[in-house]
This record gives C-alpha cells, structure tokens and sequence, in this order.
C-alpha cells in the first residue's frame, strides 16, 4: 500500500459511517459494470463507494450476492476487470485508484497520484494497460501486472502521464490494442494520444457540450462519442473528422455499447432510455427499453443477448437485446415514413426486465434533533428512521410516516452546540467530527441528561460528558497504545460502545482520505501502525492521553432586578461560569454570594457563603432556587435550564447574557 | 439633438404676423453660448440658402410673407453686428465643426429634401388609394408652406437653441455628467417629470381625502399643504427613514429623502429649462439637488471627486425608490384611481365628467384605453395597450415584446372581467398603474440577469433570476480584446463559469460536490442599457485600456442573442458616454457626450397629459382627448401603428378634404397652440381612418365616430415644464416628425447604418428604427416607396446627412458640439490622447422586420 504523507499542516477530520454490518444491496446510483464472462460474475460500483459482487447465472436474482469491496469512501466512478477477470481496479471520487483482487476480493493497492475526482478507466485488454482519467486534468497509464505486483515493499510504481488536456476529463476509452487513446471532456473536444509514446495525436471537434462516453474500434480507427449534448458521432480517426451524428436521445448520452463488428451500437442516456442503433444507417434504431431514471452505465450479459443497465436508481437490470438482423427488419416494419420521433415513440422493444438484483434505499434528507444526539432521516423509499449518532447506530426505522411531524414531536427544548457535521453523498448517514468549523469537542452534557449510566457518578453529581471526546474514545477503542501499562490501559469510553464494523475514515478536511479502516480492525499491526500515522493529535488528545477537553465558559451580568430596591448602584457583575451550568447554580449564587452579604441585605440567615460550600449549605436548607427567582429577557428561567439553553432560546442575542434576579416572595 | 431642431412655432401659416413674430423675437434675443458656433453655422448656411441657392423657388411662401420674411433677415444681419463680431470671435476658438462643410452639406440637403417631399407630395397625390386624400391644389401648397416654413425655422439664424448649462460647485463633474446625461435619455425627463407630477397629485388627493374623512377628528389639512413638495429636509430629518406607508390611521404622508432626490432633480430640470426658455447663458448651480442627494448618501458629503457611477446608481435608486412608493401609496389608496363601484359609469366606458377624483380616475382610464370596440369596453381594464404607449418596451416581463394593437387588445377584451364587481381590486390597481406606466422605472432601468448553473454529474440545471440595472464590463488585457466591439461586450456580458477545483458546486440531486457550469445571460434587458466600465476595479489606479464605444449595440437578450442579425428584435443606440479624464479617480475629470436621439416624439399626445387636461378641462375637450387618445393611438401607437403613420404622413401633405380644410380656424380652439391644419388634417384622419382599417383589416383605430370631429394632437405639459426646450414644441414635433417619416420613406433598404444615421426614426413611441418597412406596410405608401425608389438614387446620402447626429460635449459649464463622426474619430484607438470612456448609456429601439407581418 502506498504510504500516506503526513500532512501536518492540512486540517484533518475523522468521519464514521452508521450502516449495517453488511449492506447488500447497492444504496444510490451504480456507476459502472463488469461483467466477468468466465464465470458470469457482475461486479458493480455504487455511489454508496461499496464494489459489489453478483452471482448472475441463475434466473432468480435474489440471492445472487456475493460479496463487498468495500474501501473507498466516496462515489466509486468506474471499475475494469483486467488479467480475464482476476484483478479490478476501481476509480473513485476520493480521488484514488485501487487495485483489488477479484476473486478473493479485497483490496489489494491503492494509487494516489490524482489530485481531484476519478472520473473514467480505460482497459486495453491486449497489453493489459490501464489509463484513468479524472477532473484533475490528467491521464495516467497504469500497467496492471505492475500493478498487482505491489506490496508493501515494494510499493513504488512508475506512470506515465498523458498530458495536454485543458479541461476536466469525463469519459475515456483505449483500443484493445491499446495504441490509441481518447479523452471526453468539458472542452467539448476529443483529444487522442498514442499511449505507446505517450504522443498527442488528434483533436475531434464537434460536440457542443461534455462528453462522458467513449468508444473506440478494435482497430483503433473509428471512434465513437456520445455527449451531454444528446448525439452519438461516429468519427474516423484517420480523416480526423465525425463520419456520423446519431440523434435517438433527447438528453445527454451518458454511456455506450458497441457490438464486436462494430456495426450497432447501444446507447443509454439521460433520457432513460436505451437505444441501439445501426451505425452506418442511423434511421435503423430501435428502443431496447425504457428504465426509471437516467442511465448511467451497461454491460453486455454472458452470452452478448442482453444488457446489464444501472441508473440512478440502485437497482440493476438486464433486458434482452434485439437481433442485429431483427434490427432493421424491425425497422422496416414501422414505415420508413416515420420520422425518427415518431419511430421513438414505438413502444420499446422490451417492457419489462429479464433479470433485476433489487437495489437498496439510500438516506436523503435528516434533521439533526436539538439534543444533537438523534438524528431523524429519511430514505428515497420514504421510510423515516431515528439514528443514534454518539452510539452510531440506527436505534428505530418508523416506517413511511411524516417526516416534519417525528421531527417536530421529538425535538426537545435544549440547546447543545454542534459538534458533528452529515454527509449523505453515499446514501448513508457519514458523521464527520472536525475541529474545523465545527468543534467537535463543544458538546458536554449532562451524563444524566443523555442517559448514559449514571452508576459511576456519585450521588448528587452530575457528571459532564463530551459527546465528540467520548465517540472518538468509542471509535479507537481497539487501538492498542504501545506505551500503555495494563493498569493504564483504558479503552474507548466507560458509557458506551459503537458497533465494530463501523468504518472510519480519517482524511482531509475537503481533501484526500488517509486512512479507511473498521473499528475491529484497529487492533491489527499494520492497521495500529496506520494509525499512528494518521490520527490527527486532536484525537490523540482524547483518546491516547485521555484528557479532557476544555470546558465551554461564557460570560453573562448578574444584576439584581429593578424591583429590588437598596441598591444604590448597579454594578455590573460580570461572571463567567461553564455553559452548562445550570440556572440553580446561579440562583445559589446570588444567594451565597450576593444576598447574604450584610452591606446589602442584611438579611442575617447567618449562612456563611463560598461556592464550594454551597452545596452543604443548601442541601441542609431550602434549595436556592426556591429563594431566587432568575429572569432573561423577562422570561422566569427554569432552574434546571443550563445557561447555553437559556442564552440559546431565551436571550438570542449576540451580547453577553444578562440575568436579573429577585428574591421569592416567600423568602423571608 | 440634430442641429436642425427648429425652435420657432409653426403657428397656421395663415395667421398673420406669428411666424414673423417669432422671428424677430429670436433674432431679439441672440443667445451668448456655447452653442453659437452651431446658430453662427445655421446663419451663415441660411444666407446662403437665401442668397445663393437657386431653388429658391421651391420655397412657396405667399409672396407677401416671403417679402416680409426677407426683410426680417435682412434686418436681423443688420442687428447683429455682434454677431458677426462673434462669428469671429468664435473662430478664435477651437471649433469642432467645419462649418463651411457642413452649411454646404446642408444647403444640398435642404434642396433635396424639398425635391423629394415635392415628389413624394405628388406621389401620394396620385396614389389614388384613397380618393378620400386627394388634395386640392390649394391644400398642397399649405402643406408645402408647413414644410418650408418648417426648413425655414430649422435653419434660420439663431434657431438652435442653446443647451443650458451646469456649473462645477467643487468637482461636481461627476454630478453635472450624469445629470447632461439623464437629461438626454430618451424619455426619462417626460417620464420623471409625471412621476413628480402623479406623486404630488396622489398625495393632494390623499390630503383631501383624509380631510373628507376628517370625522377620524383628525387634522391633516396643515400637514398637507398646498405643496407637497413644501417639506424642509430639517422636516424631514426628524422624519427620515419612515417608510412612506398611507394606513388609514396615519394622516401624515411622510416624504422620505429618496423621494426629495427624485423631486429635486425635477426641479433642476426646470432650471435649465427655464434657462433655456429665457436663453440665459447662466451656468445653474446644482447645489440643492446635491444636497438632497447628499441627504440620501453621506458618500457624496464634501466637495471630493466622486465616483458618476455611484451617482448614477444613487440617483436611479431614489428614482425606484420614489416609484415604488408612488405604486404603493396607489395601492394602498385605491381609491384614487379606481371608481367606486357605484359610480355612474356608463356602459360605453365614455367620459363623464368625473365630479371628484375617483372618477376622474375612471375616466382617466376610459381615456388612456386603446379599446377595439369603445361600446363593448367596459369600465376599468384595457389593459396593454396604454402601456403602449407610454413606454417603448411594452411589455411587462410577462408579455412577449412584441403584442401588438390587436393582440393586446384582445387580450385586454378577453381579461376583461364581465363585471367589474367580480374582480379583485388590487389586481385592478396593478393593472391600471401599469397600464398608466406609472411605474416606470422598472421597464426603463431594470433588467433581468438568468443565472443558469448545470451540474456536470447529474446535468441538472438550476435557473436564478435577478434584476439588475447596469452591466460591469471588466476591462482586461488589451491585446485580448475581440476587434469587434459587439462581441467583446457580449463575451463582457454573456459569461460562462465553470465551478472546478477549489471551487466545487454543491449539487443537491448529487448530495456532494461536483463540477457545474453557470452562464449569465439576460432574459429583459432594461430599455435605457447602461454599460459601466469597470475602470477602477479595486483601489484608485485607472485602467486606462481601450475600450470600444459602438455606437450600435445589438440587444443581447435571450429572445435576441441566438437569432441572426436580421432577425433580432431590438437594437440599442448609444445616446451618451460619460468619459473619465485622468489617472485615477480622485484625480479626474468626468465629461459627458449626449446626443438627443429623440425628444419630439415622447411629448406628443402623453398619456399624462391627457389626464391632466381632462381633469382640468371639461367633458369637451375630454373627449377630444379621447379622440386625440386615438388619435395618438393611432398615430402614435406602437406595432402596427405604422399604418397611422402612412396617415399620418398624408395629413400632412394634405388629405384634407376640401371642406375643411378651406377654414383653418374654425371649430377649433388652438390647444397649446398647435396648427390648425394639422388640426384639420388630423380630424379628417379619424374620420377616415374607419375606413381605412376596415380595408385594412386592422382594428386598431377607434371608431370615433360618436365623438367630437376635433381631434387636436397636444403635447405633454412636461415639454414645456422640464424638458428640453424647444419653442413651439407642438408643431416642431409635428413637422418634424412627418417629416423625418418622408425621409424614411426614401430608402427602401433600411440598412443598420442607415437606421443608425436616421435621428428620430421612431413612429410615435415605438423607436421603430425600420420605419420605412413599417411604411411600406400600409397599402397606401407602397406606392410610395416604388415611386420614391425611382428618384431613391439621389436621396439616400441626403437622408444620411439630414439625420446626422450631433453630439454635445459637457464639460462642466462648457457645451461643445460635434458631429457623430467626430466623435467617433475621438473615441478611436488612434488617437494621441486617447479618452476613456467610463460610462456608456443605450436606448432600445425595437426593430420591426421586414419579414415579420405588420398586422400580427
């Protein structure tokens, strides 16, 4: 695996996903497919960053899951199976390329060279070459037995890059032969180089907008592009210019297939539907089916019959193709007269799919509940789920009700500050604790409060907890501490703990991950020596030193209420005190501190004040907050409301808190 | 303005001792300023004319008058020795203008336009399709006397007038640059002065409502005043910020200090007006409009240079702001405009004499209505086709630019409610102010900018709209620039960003980020365009970089961008650039170019000033004005009005039949003292146009029969009060106008440097810069045009020079004049010193394609 840089000065951030231990089914769109002929494995790579594996020989597509590749930790954009089938590689949007093996199914390199999205590979079968292609601008050329090569000693690999492309590069395609390659991009231009010598070759101008999808004949002399601008050309790459424009879609074509001779292809398109169509006579094009939602990819089935088509939806289904010959016989049926519409609006050759692998419902909307601690969620299935975000789990799944109403039902009327951020770009909740923006340190609550076990505290004590100290504590817990004595050695947090397959992820902020790895796996060496490396020393703060963090103070004016009299003139106590302190506290204050000074009130109840003793004082007396009344803002502030609550929900300003007191009418 | 404005009245030409008059009272009154180069140049040509010029002959005054006309001039050189002396004088001076050329030019023009009206008069003569237009022998030399007597007025020494003049009270070069500039805008001094006006009038009537409604027990009436402009800014200070809400419970209408910023520089405008009218060569101390300006924006406090743009952008803000409150305070007070619902309105929507102010308001709008069928029509909405006429762009963004009379009418029958009890009151009222054009500002001013942002992933498109009233155009390397000027403000306009890299788009159907494509484009652009060069992007240093000035800016809006050339729909026409002299902008020098593209057309037959005369006036002369409203409307409409103006145009030649127009005086009260010929010609128009439109197949003429036979065309109050002044207004439009429509009619080929040489060459408010087309459009001027296109040859470079523009350098207190090409030298890359243009000012004219059917 190739070594990360230690980015010292790079902002890093920890991210967790809560998910199942095993998710089979794709969530979001699937990106790409591969189809391995040998065997009749689907590989497929979703926007869920998860690779997933498909038995597709047996009619019935229900149980054909087989396995996860999981180990990207965004959008996987595109996978080639190369060395027949043995070794994939999988581009993603974390911006790495990495090498698996296919059979056994784990990862086995990661490449690093891109700087932003992965967008597209290239496979030129015959010299087992690979090119990838991203937003970052470039190409590299990857040999695969190299590749596969790799091992943690041997981790170095040398590429050559293609340069020359001014635009981010969304579609690219290599001839078997691997002697000519060609770029799609937001340039709106085809640009071809020889991958042999690395030498740019042509540039093909035609298309009025982006172009994802890319085909090259075998023999490297034709070219076909299908762009966002809604047309198939057909070029040739010796004359330089577009031989054919083939306009079936109405909407940008995202993906095509082309038969071995080369004569029909088969595109799928924004539109949601898929075309084939005979190259050289466009006119003869028949509508192979009509999906749910834009395409994004297909693949040939075994036997070359079909089509394997994945769309935004996560779903993936295989439809029968039409014969070649049927093609244009087909289309001689509908009259000629027909102009190309009239013969789209034919109904499609198929209705209904041969084969589906049912995909799964993928997180779209949450609220994040004022406790900062639930997090209510809704699914494209419309079904609303509670999640647990300290525990990462998902503690309830409501089904298809009101999403507003749960949210509006549970929502208590406290104030913690945020201390996480949401990502839902895999369709599952990922929860991102930065020091960033948001400090993930700012939540201490009340132990008592979140319900975590109040066994250890002492009685009367109110412990505070932290809820991103003790979640990080939870995430590492299997970290072994090489300096750690077996006395020392506490692990994780003495509340709770987070399910072990929870994946983390520590990268950087708005950048590249570092290091992806499951909670159980901490405990592995090279895995602990990882982290090691990675773990930013905010972590290693809380979780090896175990120290707290600081707490939160804000100041605020304790003033006696202008009912109260005898006081000549106002002073301005200006007091600071930990946020979550609560209102009894200040109540027992004014009363030890304030009132019972003699020059004041002369009230003489003879209690000698000091804040630590207020405690015995009291408890042998009538609680303060029976003697003092605190107001915000005119509001009678409930004693057991902490001061962040009431600076939150009552005072709502940005100036320093102000709270006016006044004795009870039945103190005496 | 055209050199050739003509500043006297055209009374009858039968009315004794007027012209001459006039004459010497100009001569009288020899006006020291800077642009006497320009009366010294119309001096010189016009003894020429007179002196040399063998077609003389063509100059069919009545002997009697030509005799005594000759006498006045040999009388007025007699009288100025001063003059001449000045003549001298101003040699001395850098003068601009190769005056010797261009009285030459002009003398050739003059014979050729006489040549060809003459034949254009016989032309139309012999048309024949109308029979009711045939003119008698006598009738044609009246009209001929109009046009000479009009020539006469164009170039008779001292016709110009000069342009008043503002001085710098401690670098208010800025201030005195857009002030020149508004003031050459195409409508906007029409259009502000009404705003004035409406806002005054509305807050009297509100004034005397509450006092109506005084059993609240309250007291409004000292509040009110007999002014409501009477307020102090100390008074207001106390007051400032109050939103210029009316509620029933609040009787005090507070004035806030955006509103006295559009009062203000009402109120400068009639200073130099004023100073024009009694030819004063006193520069004007703009001092109390800066302060009010000042009481707005603390930016402009002191006596520092200061940035125009922000002015500019100050001064249209307090214009919207004022605007906008006029709308609401409408709204607000519905009343005032709307009848209440148990008014006698009667079925026709016909005038009565409104007893109060609700009804007038009725009746305002029974007046303003362009309706198809007057009996069908009833009280309150018709919609469209006022706005018509008030305002170039008809549209509201809703409506498509190009509905014309008998689309919007029947788009106003079919909104029509039945009953007006049913319909909602606010929608009436946003209805009747539109149709008033009583909110300008956002037609004029204010566009709309289409942001369009594409996600590259998921390719969804996501549209922003926003309004907008000026266009930075960065200034960037030089050497980067497109040569030709559209497209480099196009590219600086039209832009394309893509969200990459750093700078990823948060895509929400992706929930992540992506790459996206955004590209601004213009969905309305606003009709007086106002292109800023961002010169001082950042600190003080200036870019001092070229940057091209075209004097011909195609509309670059999405309904034009993709269309060819030919095919678009507006065109914008510079009429003033702000330039910036020096190296930075606290140490500089602003100047202002103008040019008056149009100025007659928008005073003739206002909206406004209908209402104004028929609150002030009777039933009679009301309905006159309803008629004129047809008139206007017909004359002076927009799309399809074209066929009026072929009517236009042959009233003026005489169409008259001979029963009328043998008597020019009677029936006929002068109203703004207008000719009476045209009176007559104008009233035979009505009665013929029914029949006209009924061969025509055209509805947009109101039947008038049931109305009053005169139909005088008036000219807006506004003219007189603030706008560039002109003497005897009325006529001079007329004249000019009709006459400028001839000229058109000589080109058959409106090409775009025709159009773009071609001064006023707008039917009625429609800029419509294609007008010959719209001519040939009529049955009646085809023949025309084939007839002209015979003797066309010859006229084609006279129409160029006759409509030569002039522009007038501002500078300060100093008016210069130069001619288009002069100015277009000194904008070139060329030059030594090279000026900087800083602020470009555009109008849209629509153009009507010859393709396009007129009658759609």
């Amino acid at each position: 695996m190739l070594k990360n840089n230690q980015n010292s000065r790079k902002k890093m951030q920890v991210s967790f996903v809560i998910r199942d231990a095993e998710e089979k089914r794709h969530k979001r769109g699937v990106n790409a497919l591969q189809l391995d002929h040998n065997n009749g494995r689907l590989f497929s790579c979703g926007r869920d960053a998860i690779i997933r594996i498909w038995n597709t020989n047996s009619n019935n597509m229900d149980n054909s899951y087989i396995q996860s590749l999981e180990h990207h930790n965004d959008w996987v954009n595109d996978i080639v199976l190369c060395c027949s089938g043995r070794n994939l590689i999988s581009a993603s949007c974390d911006t790495t390329v990495k090498v698996w093996n296919a059979h056994k199914g784990f990862c086995m390199s990661t490449l690093r060279t891109h700087r932003d999205y992965v967008q597209a590979l290239a496979y030129a079968k015959d010299r087992e070459q690979v090119a990838s292609a991203g937003l970052d601008k470039q190409i590299f050329l990857w040999d695969v037995n190299t590749l596969t090569a790799l091992t943690a000693s041997n981790n170095t690999v040398t590429t050559s890059s293609l340069t020359g492309s001014k635009h981010s590069i969304y579609g690219l395609a290599i001839n078997h032969s691997g002697t000519i390659i060609a770029s799609g991009s937001t340039e709106n231009v085809i640009r071809c180089w020889d991958p042999r010598t690395c030498n740019r070759l042509i540039k093909l101008k035609g298309h009025t907008e982006n172009i994802k999808s890319l085909v090259i004949s075998a023999d490297g002399s034709h070219i076909l592009s299908g762009s966002s601008d809604g047309t198939i050309k057909l070029w040739s790459v010796g004359q330089q210019r577009c031989l054919q424009t083939i306009q079936v879609h109405s909407e940008g074509v995202w993906c095509l297939l082309v038969n071995e001779n080369f004569t029909h292809v088969i595109s799928g398109s924004r539109d949601k539907k898929i075309f084939m169509t005979e190259i050289r006579n466009p006119y003869n094009s028949v509508c192979v089916c009509e999906e749910t939602s834009p395409v994004l990819n297909m693949c040939y089935n075994i036997d070359y019959t079909g089509i394997w088509t994945t769309t935004w939806n996560s779903d993936i289904k295989m439809w029968k193709l039409p014969k070649t010959d049927k093609l244009s016989v087909k289309s001689q049926e509908n009259s000629s007269n027909l102009s190309l519409n009239e013969q789209q609006a034919v109904a499609p050759f198929n209705t209904t799919e041969e084969k589906l692998i049912k995909g799964g419902a993928a997180v779209e909307k949450y609220v994040v509940l004022n406790d900062k601690r639930f997090m209510v969620t809704r699914d494209t299935d419309q079904n609303v789920a509670i999640y647990d975000v300290l525990k990462a789990v998902r503690v309830e799944n409501l089904g298809k009700v009101d999403f507003d109403e749960v949210v509006k039902n549970r929502n208590k009327m406290v104030y913690v500050p945020n201390w996480f951020t949401v990502d839902l770009k895999t369709g599952m909740p990922t929860i991102v604790l930065g020091q960033d923006e948001v400090d993930c340190f700012s939540a201490w609550v009340s132990a008592t409060e979140a319900g975590l076990g109040v066994g250890q505290a002492e009685n009367g004590s109110d412990p505070k907890v932290n809820y991103g100290s003790l979640l990080l504590q939870a995430l590492l817990e299997y970290w072994p501490q090489p300096m750690a004595d077996i006395d020392n050695d506490i692990r994780g947090n003495e509340y709770f703990k987070v399910p072990k397959h929870t994946p983390i992820l520590f990268s950087e902020v708005g950048g590249r991950t570092g290091c992806r790895l499951l909670v159980r796996d901490a405990a592995g060496d090279t895995e602990s020596a990882l982290l090691h490396e990675a773990v930013p020393s905010w972590v290693a703060d809380v979780v090896i030193d175990r120290n707290i963090p600081r707490f939160i103070k804000i100041p605020f004016f304790l003033l006696p209420h202008p009912v109260m009299v005898k006081q000549d003139r106002m002073k301005k106590d200006r007091l600071i005190a930990n946020e979550f302190i609560q209102c009894r506290k200040v109540c027992e204050h004014v009363l030890d501190k304030i009132l019972e000074n003699p020059t004041t009130t002369g009230n003489g109840t003879g209690v000698n004040s000091s804040q630590n003793n207020s405690d015995t004082s009291e408890s042998s007396q009538i609680p303060a907050e029976d003697k003092i009344e605190l107001l915000c803002n005119d509001v009678v502030c409930d004693p057991s409301m902490d001061l962040r609550t009431v600076k939150h929900f009552i005072w709502k300003q940005s100036s320093d808190l102000t709270f006016y007191y006044k004795t009870k009418p039945n103190f005496s | 303005m055209p050199v050739s404005e003509v500043s006297n009245r055209i009374s009858s030409l039968t009315d004794d001792n007027n012209i001459y008059k006039q004459l010497s009272e100009k001569q009288r009154n020899w006006k020291k300023s800077s642009s006497f180069d320009d009366n010294c140049v119309n001096n010189q040509s016009i003894l020429c004319l007179f002196n040399e010029d063998p077609e003389l002959r063509f100059f069919k005054l009545d002997k009697k008058f030509r005799k005594q006309f000759l006498f006045q001039q040999v009388e007025s050189r007699k009288n100025k020795e001063n003059g001449i002396d000045r003549v001298k004088k101003s040699k001395k001076r850098k003068i601009k203008i190769d005056k010797s050329e261009q009285s030459e030019k002009r003398n050739k023009l003059e014979m050729y336009d006489y040549r060809h009206n003459s034949t254009l008069l016989k032309t139309t003569e012999n048309s024949g399709s109308n029979n009711d237009f045939v003119s008698s022998s006598k009738n044609e030399e009246d009209e001929e006397n109009i046009i000479n007597a009009f020539y006469q007025q164009r170039y008779l020494g001292g016709s110009n007038n000069s342009i008043a003049t503002l001085c710098n009270i401690g670098n208010s070069c800025y201030l005195n640059s857009v002030i020149y500039t508004l003031r050459f805008a195409p409508y906007f001094l029409h259009k502000l002065h009404h705003l004035c006006d409406d806002m005054h009038f509305v807050y009297q009537k509100i004034g005397q409502n509450k006092l109506k409604s005084s059993s609240l027990g309250r007291n409004v009436s000292g509040l009110q005043g007999q002014s409501g402009r009477s307020w102090s800014s100390k008074d207001l200070a106390s007051l400032s910020g109050t939103n210029n809400t009316i509620s029933n419970s609040e009787p005090v209408l507070l004035k806030n200090n955006r509103q006295l910023v559009t009062e203000k520089l009402h109120e400068l405008y009639q200073n130099l007006h004023r100073n024009e009218s009694i030819d004063s060569s006193e520069s004007f101390h703009a001092g109390t409009f800066l302060n009010s300006i000042q009481d707005v924006s603390s930016i402009f406090e002191g006596n520092q240079q200061q940035d125009a743009h922000e002015l500019l952008m100050c001064i249209l803000d307090s214009i919207r702001e004022t605007c906008s409150t006029l709308s609401k305070t409408l709204k607000d007070n519905p009343e005032i405009l709307l009848p209440q619902t148990n008014s006698s309105i009667n079925d026709t929507g016909e005038l009565t004499s409104p007893p109060n102010s609700v009804q007038t308001s009725q009746s305002i709008k029974s007046i303003f209505s362009r309706k198809i069928k007057r009996k069908d029509t009833m009280k309150t909405k018709n919609g469209s086709p006022m706005k018509e006429i008030n305002t170039s762009e008809m549209s509201s963004i809703e409506e498509s630019s190009e509905t014309n009379n008998i689309k919007s009418s029947l788009n106003s029958i079919t909104n029509e409610p039945c009953d007006s009890n049913g319909v909602d009151e606010k929608e009436k009222i946003d209805e009747t102010i539109k149709r008033l054009g009583l909110d300008f500002f956002s037609e004029d001013f204010e566009g709309i900018t289409l942001s369009t942002t594409k996600c590259l992933t998921c390719e969804t498109v996501t549209e922003q709209k926003e309004t907008m009233i000026d266009i930075s155009i960065p200034l960037g390397n030089e050497n980067n620039q497109p040569l030709d000027p559209q497209i480099f403000f196009q590219n600086s306009c039209i832009t394309k960003e893509y969200f990459r890299v750093e700078n990823h788009y948060r895509c929400d159907k992706c929930c992540g980020y992506t790459e996206a494509i955004r590209s601004i484009s213009f969905e309305v652009l606003p009709r007086l365009l106002v292109l800023h060069i961002k010169r001082f992007s950042g600190g003080m240093e200036k870019i001092s970089s070229y940057s091209p000035t075209p004097f011909i800016l195609k509309c670059f809006c999405n309904k034009c961008y993709k269309k060819r050339d030919e095919d678009k729909l507006h065109i914008y026409k510079l009429y003033s650039v702000i330039t910036h002299v020096g190296a930075t902008m606290s140490v500089g020098h602003y100047i202002a170019y103008t040019c008056s593209l149009d100025i007659y057309n928008e005073y003739v037959s206002c909206v406004h000033d209908k209402r104004r005369s028929s609150l002030s006036n009777g039933t009679k002369i009301k309905s006159q004005h309803q008629n004129h409203s047809s008139l206007a409307n017909s004359g002076n409409g927009s799309s399809g009005s074209e066929k009026n103006s072929g009517l236009m145009k042959k009233l003026i030649y005489g169409r008259n039949k001979a029963s009328s127009s043998g008597d020019m005086s009677k029936n006929l009260k002068p109203i703004n003292g207008l000719s009476k010929i045209m009176m007559n010609g104008i009233e035979k128009l009505n009665l013929n146009s029914d029949k006209i439109n009924a061969t025509n197949g055209s509805a947009q003429i109101n039947g008038t029969t049931n109305t009053n036979q005169t139909k005088p065309k008036t000219v807006c109050n506004s003219a007189n009060c603030c706008g560039i002044y002109i003497k005897d207004f009325a006529n001079i439009v007329e004249n000019y106008h009709n006459n400028n429509s001839s000229c058109l009619n000589n080109g058959t080929e409106k090409t775009q440097a025709n159009e773009s040489n071609c001064n006023s060459t707008d039917d009625g408010h429609d800029y419509d810069s294609n007008n010959s087309n719209n001519m040939t459009s009529s049955t009646t001027t085809n023949t025309n045009n084939n007839n002209n296109n015979s003797s066309a040859g010859s006229t084609k470079p006279s129409l160029n020079d006759l409509n030569q523009k002039v522009w007038y350098m501002c500078d300060d207190d100093k008016i210069k004049i130069m001619t288009q090409r002069e100015f277009e030298d000194a904008l070139s890359k060329n030059q030594k010193v090279m000026i900087t243009p800083y602020l470009l000012f555009y109008a849209r004219y629509n153009v009507k394609n010859l393709k396009n059917a007129e009658y759609d």
